[in-house]
């Protein structure tokens, strides 16, 4: 399966896409470092000036700065995780992490529009429907879409599971606005992958065959 | 002098909010609003010297706003703070739109200070010119 013809514009913008929005967030949370480190040094002066500082703020702040030290980690993880993707075959990659990481991506919009989106793995072992960087390519634009599509104040879930009784592995996500899913976000899951809306139209599943992806990408260096 | 009215809009809100802290500490009467949507009704509930905007955030991006705001509020100075890489075209849009200036996060807390200071004088010029 070569998703090179199905995500717009390919894997390099993909990549690329993705880079500017992780290097974005990592900015933004220098700023509120920067911003937090002054406001500790602004409340140390004015505790000299005063005789006494309010320890209690600058304790909270110290807590706050360590909570944000962890998302700056977690965001180079999701970094790391996405450079050395390419490098990988579809049986290094699982499907949850693939789930995570979109997860983090679509997050800001999802919160702005007070969507909680779930994710749950039914079974580890599901395989890809495709080579690891293009099947991050299509969960990243489906999480995306719901984010933008799903009803405010919802909850949506994304379940990797074995379709019982078929050698099909499926990603089911129930909870969606009344049929509301951009095309292009299923389209690039690929011809063979099969879709099945829920008679309510409020779950999609998608499921490919078991046996999953291609082989792993070749470097183009 | 009354003490300076900044608005401060961005969906990081630990941004804005520290940000609005450190400049209450100096005196400046900071409020925070985590959307467009919420900067809009703010603004048209009170006044404001001026208003301090991201430019990227989710549904309705900082230029939007800039462009609503402008609509009702000709005069009032607005800067515009990405957390991207700065951008001469993007700088170009904001002044275009009516932005007083363009700058990348992290600003430094003089620059920002400096910048109100200059909002204020602006508004103030501004606002004497009798309307044609």
């Amino acid at each position: 399966m070569e998703m090179t013809e199905r995500a717009p514009g390919g894997r390099l913008a993909f990549m690329g896409r993705m880079a500017a929005g992780l290097s974005h967030e990592i900015r933004n949370l220098e700023a509120v470092l920067r911003e937090k480190a002054g406001l500790i040094e602004d409340l140390f002066m004015m505790g000299e000036q005063a005789g006494s500082a309010d320890v209690a703020r600058i304790r909270s702040l110290t807590k706050e700065f360590q909570e944000d030290l962890n998302r700056v980690e977690a965001v180079t993880r999701d970094l790391s995780f996405l450079a050395h993707l390419p490098e990988k075959g579809s049986t290094d990659v699982g499907g949850e992490d693939l789930l995570a990481f979109a997860l983090h991506r679509s997050q800001r919009t999802a919160r702005s529009r007070g969507i909680r989106i779930e994710t749950q793995v039914e079974d580890r072992d599901v395989r890809l429907p495709a080579a690891p960087i293009d099947a991050l390519a299509a969960i990243v634009s489906l999480l995306e879409s719901t984010a933008a599509t799903a009803e405010r104040e919802s909850s949506v879930r994304f379940i990797w599971q074995e379709t019982p009784g078929e050698d099909r592995m499926a990603l089911r996500i129930e909870g969606l606005s009344k049929g509301a899913m951009e095309p292009a976000a299923i389209e690039a899951f690929g011809p063979d992958t099969a879709l099945e809306w829920a008679p309510d139209g409020r779950s999609l599943t998608l499921s490919w065959k078991g046996e999953g992806a291609g082989p792993p990408v070749e470097s183009e260096e | 002098m009354d003490a300076p009215k900044v608005l401060l809009v961005d969906d990081m809100k630990e941004y804005s909010e520290t940000l609005a802290e450190r400049l209450r500490l100096r005196d400046v009467q900071a409020e925070v609003a985590s959307d467009g949507r919420e900067a809009i009704e703010r603004i048209g509930e009170r006044e404001f010297d001026m208003v301090i905007l991201d430019v990227v955030m989710p549904e309705m991006d900082g230029f939007e706003v800039l462009r609503q705001i402008r609509a009702t509020h000709p005069h009032l100075p607005v800067l515009m703070l990405t957390g991207k890489e700065f951008s001469i075209p993007k700088a170009i849009q904001s002044m275009d739109l009516g932005a007083m200036d363009y700058l990348s996060k992290p600003v430094p807390l003089e620059t920002l200070l400096k910048k109100i200071g200059e909002a204020r004088k602006r508004k103030a010029a501004l606002e004497g010119i009798p309307h044609g």
